[in-house]
């Protein structure tokens, strides 16, 4: 064989061995042992969509929010606070897992075999209730509301990553509306109807204001109460009409105006280019057919037409003739 | 020139015996092609009843968010349809997953198929674009991708997490019934229609609890009780598609009540 | 040096013609490029109306190329070897008119390059399917056809004698070649009207005869068209001769199946105003009074099937060549008007599928890219036509073709061929 030829087999050979265990060595590197998951960094290389939601939200904050932090370090950091404000707090040991509310707070502990297991979800008020059904919540009055009753559950109307009220998309706007009234009009549809013709509306009063009115207890700006109930009661009147409880004096409006209530909130797609009637004939195929009628009827008339133009410019000609004979 | 004749006779002969040999085989392969439906041990139904459902279209978020679908897309349209007493009723549509479905038939590469357990399912890979299953489609169930969809989804993650890929422009696309998350829940062991984990995202979603899921062959489940329980109609019956999803219609006593 | 250039580029009417197509050519180039890049969403197209001026394009392309198989199989099945020059500018104009539609087709499928996914993928149960398969097998035929044509080029006669001795020996299949073209043009023709026909959700296009107005005008227009090429071509250049007498005799038959395709046609549409049908009484109501009020009575009835009728049929108007000319391209524009009218009107009438909703219309019109990719598509197909005309001598009826005539001998004696 050629000398040349061995010497590029050779090399060849060599060139594959060395890329071939690069890449052994290379793909070794990835994949590494996984870790145990269970803690926000480790969910967050997957779930990369709720990082930003969550960090920025009530539960993420749990722990580090700074009047919290404030109130906590006065009272002498007891571990109750905690039992809430972290993950996994162990009251004997007095150690938790992780600052604020992450994941495995409510998702519970990881499968192994996780992503293939999904996590555990528990959608009920119940999970919820693990640390809301303090008093400072409300917790007694969602339990007798009417949505809690038909099967409703806090997630309803709650995202709970982002600890915050969902928003529905009004319809026709790219935005999702930020009056927290949307919501209830999203399901109420028919009682939103008629309320912007009122004089509550015009006020600027909202459902929320109503019907999911804060009930103060004490002047802790961390815990007050929106009525979960939501049933309008004597104190939400009184927060505008208290004056005119015994006498007929001008109510004291306290909220600030808000957004016109859209009569239908439903985001719909119906395309503006549907017609209950087909359109009409165009009028270019009525001047088309004109045009058309009078080419055929010009083509018709036009040796008559030409004779009477000869006939009036021979008659023409014969009286300038007469004329200029005379 | 008779030369040239028997030659010529001998083509027409040969063609005439080619073109029988094919329309024989065609014949054949026609019948044995079975576009006919499907016929699996388990035959998955949808249930909307209308006297629950408020019109709130988490429905329509919870399915954009969870099949990333474009915001412009709505697989699950929630319409009006009249009034019952002096509630609006609602129509939530999403795929009807027909028996015999218009768009498997006339898909001229078979990118619209049925699955054994009755959904019409989807391959976006073999699918040209040419939009007949679209013309075809009497419930307008289809949207095609007119523009490629990039950028974030608004519905993520606030209303679900997306399961599926992303379809590519020049594909339509329609409701599958989630499938992946019923084919997962059943390899898990759960239930689709009772485990919220094996059950399509729209059903889930619905706070009133307006939609139901099931398998028609089991009559235990929520889908069969329900139709056994009440009365209930189908979109367009008299097309013979034989719809999957069935509805209850709105009863004045069981609407909403006024809080 | 320039000189030379300045004599070279003479500004004739053809110079004027060949500009002027590339012109809409590049534009449409341009166009047509940008909707690959941007995506459908630069037509007008929208989920309630998928099918579009495209889609027309497409159909009436396939119906005007139908001359081809029509005059073929009355040339050398029928045995009238008469029109065999008129067969061959069919058979040219059928090439390009198939070659259109894929050019629209591929335009307007979401995913271009997965045309070929019809021939590896088969759905025997759908029509669209079945038209493609045709199509493309049609196409081969019409490429064999149109062999001996091209072997009229002058180029390819000096520099490949050989290869253009090869396909002008073609021609010695032409019987086969035109019951394949045949057998594949039946197919397809009827099934473009049967792949409307067949959708049960539009009450408008749902009904058997659907297929039959398909190939019928199919035949009509294509015979048309190519008669209408023929003789325009002959009044503008010297190079395309034609005996007028066999361009008579085939117009008068045009004129008798205009006969037969208007009953279809009428008692199609009478037939809808029997009884109100939900979806096909609004459809017609379209046709009849809505936006193609007079796309349906002026151009499809009267101009495209009344007018020529009569023109065609009363001899003084069918001799005289002007009137004979315009009958025959006002039915070929009729055609396309009813592929128009079929396609969109089938469309724009919403059929409700929520109980008690009522029959909604939406609008159709087509966007700037769609015309001036469409006038791409055609001026391309023009412009084929001229360079046949031109070059291939494709409108000759003094070129009989005797191949196909021609005895094997192995004398060296003269034969004389009666």
């Amino acid at each position: 064989m050629n000398v040349k030829l061995e010497r590029l087999l050779i090399a060849l050979i060599f060139a594959l061995l060395a890329a071939g265990v690069t890449l052994m060595v290379v793909s070794a590197q990835e994949g590494a042992n996984a870790t145990a998951l269970g803690f926000t960094q480790d969910c967050a290389v997957c779930h990369t969509e709720f990082t930003t939601t969550w960090q920025s939200g009530a539960h993420g904050t749990a722990g580090s929010d700074p009047i919290f932090v404030n109130e906590w370090t006065k009272q002498g950091k007891p571990g109750a606070c905690l039992v809430c404000h972290t993950t996994g707090y162990d009251p004997a040991t007095a150690t938790y897992k992780a600052e604020g509310v992450t994941c495995e707070a409510c998702h519970g502990p990881a499968p192994t075999d996780h992503p293939k297991s999904p996590m555990p979800v528990n959608r009920t008020t119940d999970l919820c209730g693990q640390c809301h059904s303090d008093t400072r919540f409300g917790w007694q009055d969602w339990k007798v509301s009417t949505h809690y009753q038909r099967g409703m559950d806090c997630a309803t109307c709650h995202d709970p990553h982002s600890a915050s009220l969902k928003k529905v998309p009004v319809s026709g706007t790219e935005n999702a509306a930020d009056d927290v009234s949307q919501l209830c009009i999203n399901c109420h549809q028919e009682n939103s109807m008629d309320f912007p013709y009122t004089s509550h509306h015009q006020k600027g009063v909202s459902c929320v204001d109503c019907h999911v009115n804060h009930l103060e207890d004490g002047d802790r700006t961390a815990h007050t109460v929106p009525d979960h109930s939501f049933n309008a009661n004597l104190e939400s009147c009184n927060t505008c009409h208290s004056l005119q409880m015994h006498s007929p004096t001008e109510a004291t409006g306290a909220t600030e105006a808000s957004a016109p209530i859209p009569a239908n909130a439903t985001a719909e797609l119906r395309l503006s280019s549907i017609t209950p009637e087909p359109d009409a004939v165009s009028p270019v195929g009525f001047s088309v057919l004109a045009g058309m009628i009078g080419l055929a009827g010009g083509m018709v008339l036009a040796p008559w037409l030409e004779r009477w133009h000869r006939h009036l410019s021979k008659h023409d000609t014969e009286e300038s003739n007469e004329q200029t004979n005379h | 020139m008779s030369k040239q004749t028997i030659k010529r006779r001998e083509f027409i002969k040969l063609t005439a015996v080619g073109l029988a040999v094919a329309a024989g085989t065609r014949a054949v392969t026609q019948t044995k092609a079975s576009g006919d439906a499907p016929h699996g041990k388990r035959q998955w139904a949808m249930v909307i009843d209308q006297s629950k459902c408020t019109g709130c279209n988490y429905c329509t978020l919870a399915c954009q968010a969870h099949n990333d679908v474009n915001p412009d897309i709505q697989w699950n349209k929630v319409l009006e349809n009249g009034v019952v007493g002096d509630q609006q009723v609602y129509v939530p549509r999403p795929c009807m997953h027909c028996a015999k479905a218009p768009c498997v038939e006339v898909c001229p590469v078979k990118a619209s198929y049925y699955r054994e357990d009755g959904i019409v399912m989807m391959d976006y890979d073999r699918c040209i674009g040419c939009r007949y299953c679209q013309i075809a489609c009497p419930y307008e169930a289809r949207s095609f991708n007119w523009e490629t969809f990039t950028g974030d989804n608004p519905a993520v993650p606030e209303w679900g997490t997306p399961e599926v890929d992303r379809r590519p422009r020049g594909v339509p696309e329609k409701c599958s019934f989630c499938y992946q998350r019923i084919d997962r829940g059943l390899s898990l062991g759960l239930t689709p229609g009772v485990d919220a984990d094996a059950t399509s995202a729209c059903v889930v979603v619905c706070p009133t609890g307006a939609r139901l899921f099931g398998d028609l062959n089991d009559p235990e489940s929520s889908a069969s009780t329900a139709l056994r329980e009440n009365a209930s109609y189908r979109l367009r019956e008299n097309l013979g598609t034989g719809p999957r999803v069935y509805y209850l219609p709105a009863v004045p006593e069981a609407l909403r009540v006024e809080v | 040096m320039f000189k030379n250039l300045r004599t070279k580029t003479s500004i004739t009417p053809w110079t004027i013609w060949l500009g002027l197509m590339g012109l809409i050519l590049l534009t449409g180039l341009v166009s047509g490029i940008l909707v690959f890049w941007n995506g459908l969403v630069m037509t007008n197209l929208s989920d309630l109306v998928p099918w579009g001026l495209w889609i027309t394009i497409d159909l009436s392309s396939i119906a005007l190329g139908a001359g081809a198989f029509s005059l073929c199989a009355g040339v050398y099945l029928f045995g009238l070897k008469r029109y065999q020059p008129i067969a061959r500018t069919a058979t040219f104009i059928g090439l390009i008119g198939y070659t259109m539609a894929t050019l629209a087709l591929i335009l307007d499928i979401g995913k271009p390059e997965r045309f070929w996914h019809s021939v590896v993928y088969w759905n025997t149960h759908s029509l669209l399917w079945e038209v493609t398969m045709c199509v493309i097998l049609y196409l081969t035929v019409l490429v064999f056809e149109t062999m001996p044509i091209i072997a009229n080029l002058e180029w390819l006669r000096k520099r490949l004698p050989k290869i253009a001795a090869l396909m002008e020996g073609v021609h010695h299949y032409a019987p086969f070649l035109a019951i394949l073209g045949l057998g594949l043009s039946s197919l397809h023709q009827s099934s473009l009207g049967a792949t409307y026909g067949v959708i049960k959700a539009r009450p408008f296009w749902f009904k058997p005869e659907m297929s039959v107005l398909f190939m019928f005008s199919a035949i009509v227009g294509g015979i048309s068209l190519t008669l209408f090429a023929t003789m325009l071509s002959s009044r503008l250049t010297k190079r395309a001769k034609i005996n007028d007498v066999l361009i008579e005799r085939v117009a008068h038959f045009v004129g008798y199946l205009l006969i037969g395709y208007f009953y279809f046609r009428a008692w199609d549409a009478l037939a809808t105003t029997y009884t109100y049908d939900p979806g096909r009484s609004e459809g017609l109501r379209l046709l009849t009074k809505g936006p193609f009020a007079f796309n349906f009575w002026i151009v499809e009835m009267l101009l495209g099937m009344i007018m020529p009728m009569i023109l065609l049929l009363y001899k003084p108007t069918r001799m005289n060549p002007f009137w004979r000319m315009l009958s025959l391209m006002l039915v070929a524009l009729g055609v396309v008007a009813f592929r128009w009218d079929t396609n969109i009107a089938g469309q724009l009438v919403l059929m409700p599928y929520l109980p008690g909703a009522a029959i909604a219309y939406t609008s159709y019109r087509p966007s700037l890219i769609e015309i001036l990719t469409g006038a791409a598509i055609i001026s391309y197909g023009l412009t084929a036509f001229s360079l046949g005309v031109k070059y291939l001598r494709v409108v000759d009826h003094t070129l009989v073709e005797t191949a196909h005539e021609t005895v094997h001998v192995n004398s060296t004696e003269p034969v004389t061929i009666s």
